[in-house]
């Protein structure tokens, strides 16, 4: 449990408070008052306000960041999926570590991350103790089999704080017979599953053309969407897979520095997704087409984009995509800087949308929890990684 | 067009699709008048027949294109699809092969704000077509300005269709842009306006 002292202002996801006293007990809930707590916090010159969400990521690609610049989409691709046939699971863990640690310390709770050596990432989540969705990712390859017995390993195991999730990378590189092996799977263990759709022109004419549907009419024959499936990008959405997304009740989650900086001239269907009622989450993507893993970021590019594209300033308003970026536990973020200036109850969240950025989170806190800044604990795990990445990153792009 | 030139991109064509009357991803009604638009602007207009069906359209679509690009250099094209997804999915499919980026600056602008903001802008049009209920032969020919403009979207509202005519409710053909003003000549045959000439008026 946790007393958060004098905050200048606390904000629940509804309504601002100013000027208040709050406590956080161990099942995260929140209130205006006074308890015996182990910790006191001092929230004068901070908002109080919910943790970030990271719908979509990469958490180990964040040893390439900046190592793969101003180049198409494809080429983009080709160069990452060079480097990742040298990657090996040690290498991962402590990305993962590295990347984890960077995602807190800006705010992020929970996340969904896609990649590979995934066993490796869930040690990296168990050890920090965080919600966060990984698990198996299925292409097509030869070595199905092996994929799966070890997705079924995975997803037997007890895991404490991992969320198993099932991933499939994107309609161009899963067959049917590879998008169907996901559905069998998604069903046996009843977990989530993510995948990439709609990203590019290119898949869009390449799927319609080779299957006769476009890419979430596909991926929907042949690993049904649900509650529970998350579809990333999707600017290039048709309103007719709008209709079906929202029919099944899957979601969308919007990568839009990731959309721009890989130049994948979508248009991502805010509007139309809201008047169907799907949910929207805000995501990443990897540190190599971002290159952050800043949500305050994220949010602020997709308002700016959707007002820019629709013509309308009204459009992905303050409160949307708050909301579209929010995940469990609560964050002080200090908001004393003239960059905040004027701090009024009515400016408050604007200002943060529109002049937030991760290093000003100075707290986060889950399960009644400190969880940044690190203890002693986390911080040594955190730099022993850093260290063991420096001297692999020599032998990865110094060949 | 307008929106490319006023972005300071440099038009170097306008293509022109010459569809069958049953086009579900271009305007057939009059098409081959715009043309004119291309002259006001001293630009070279590129023509295509296109026969029936998609792959039809698509190969007219795709020839045009490559016309362009061959000819002058052509990168980007420019599409005024503003709701219609076979629309701007067909356009991709041509201008992929050809390996042409496309350009939709007017996509998923709610229509009613399109339409304000159009004539605002200095466009004036005639409805040349007209295929939705509430919408009789007396809107043929009638010239839409901002006085009037109000008038087509109140009966867009009261008879649900799309105020912008983009499911094929009506077809227009502008005779007036902030650059130019075209004077068209013609004659109301059931629900249709025939153009049967159209002379520049004013051109910068």
């Amino acid at each position: 449990m946790i007393q958060i002292k004098n905050a200048r202002f606390f904000y629940d996801g509804k309504r601002i408070r100013e000027n208040v006293d709050v406590v956080i007990d161990d099942g995260d809930n929140v209130r205006v008052g006074h308890d015996k707590t182990d910790l006191v916090v001092d929230g004068a010159g901070k908002i109080l306000m919910p943790a970030f969400f990271n719908a979509h990521t990469h958490l180990p690609m964040i040893i390439m960041r900046g190592n793969h610049e101003d180049q198409y989409f494809h080429d983009w691709l080709a160069g990452v999926w060079k480097v990742e046939e040298k990657l090996t699971p040690e290498i991962v863990y402590h990305a993962s570590v590295v990347s984890i640690a960077e995602n807190l310390r800006g705010g992020v709770t929970s996340a969904i991350s896609m990649y590979f050596f995934y066993e490796e990432t869930a040690r990296a989540v168990e050890e920090f103790e965080l919600p966060y969705y990984v698990g198996p990712v299925f292409v097509d390859d030869h070595k199905m089999g092996d994929r799966v017995s070890s997705a079924e390993s995975f997803f037997r195991k007890r895991w404490n704080y991992v969320i198993p999730t099932i991933f499939s990378h994107a309609p161009y590189t899963c067959s049917p017979e590879t998008l169907e092996t996901v559905a069998e799977l998604k069903e046996k263990y009843d977990v989530p599953h993510q995948i990439h759709v709609s990203e590019t022109r290119e898949e869009v004419v390449d799927i319609k053309r080779k299957y006769g549907l476009y890419p979430a009419e596909y991926v929907d024959k042949h690993a049904p969407l649900d509650e529970k499936t998350t579809l990333v990008h999707g600017g290039w959405l048709t309103k007719g897979e709008l209709d079906l997304i929202a029919r099944r009740g899957a979601a969308l989650v919007h990568c839009p520095v990731s959309n721009a900086k890989l130049a994948t001239h979508g248009f991502f269907p805010w509007r139309e997704a809201k008047e169907r009622g799907i949910r929207i989450y805000l995501g990443t993507d990897s540190q190599v087409s971002n290159n952050t893993q800043d949500m305050f970021m994220e949010m602020r590019m997709a308002a700016l984009t959707a007002k820019n594209r629709y013509w309308d300033a009204t459009v992905a308003p303050v409160g949307e995509v708050l909301s579209a970026a929010r995940g469990p536990g609560r964050m002080l973020v200090d908001i004393s800087g003239l960059r905040f200036f004027p701090a009024t109850r009515r400016s408050i969240l604007a200002n943060l949308v529109f002049n937030g950025h991760s290093d000003l989170v100075t707290h986060v806190f889950l399960n009644g929890q400190q969880r940044y800044p690190f203890d002693e604990v986390p911080e040594r795990r955190i730099e022993r990684s850093k260290e063991f990445l420096l001297n692999a990153l020599t032998d990865l792009y110094v060949q | 067009m307008h929106l490319a030139l006023w972005q300071g991109f440099d038009v170097k064509a306008a293509g022109i699709v010459a569809p069958p009357p049953d086009s579900m991803i271009v305007q057939h009604e009059n098409v081959i008048f715009a043309a004119a638009h291309a002259e006001a602007l001293g630009i070279p207009a590129i023509v295509s027949e296109a026969g029936s069906g998609e792959d039809a359209e698509i190969n007219a679509l795709r020839e045009v294109l490559q016309r362009a690009k061959g000819l002058y250099g052509v990168e980007w094209v420019v599409v005024g699809a503003l709701a219609s997804d076979y629309q701007r999915v067909r356009f991709n499919y041509a201008a992929k092969d050809v390996g042409l980026c496309v350009y939709t600056p007017i996509w998923h602008i709610e229509p009613k704000k399109y339409l304000r903001q159009l004539v605002h802008d200095g466009f004036e049009f005639i409805i040349t077509r007209v295929a939705a209920e509430g919408l009789d032969e007396n809107w043929l020919d009638r010239r839409i300005t901002k006085e009037n403009v109000d008038e087509l979207i109140a009966l867009a509202e009261e008879y649900s269709f799309n105020p912008a005519g983009e499911g094929g409710e009506y077809e227009t053909f502008v005779v007036k842009t902030p650059l130019y003003e075209l004077d068209v000549d013609g004659r109301v045959e059931g629900k249709r306006f025939i153009i049967e000439g159209v002379k520049i008026l004013d051109s910068d």
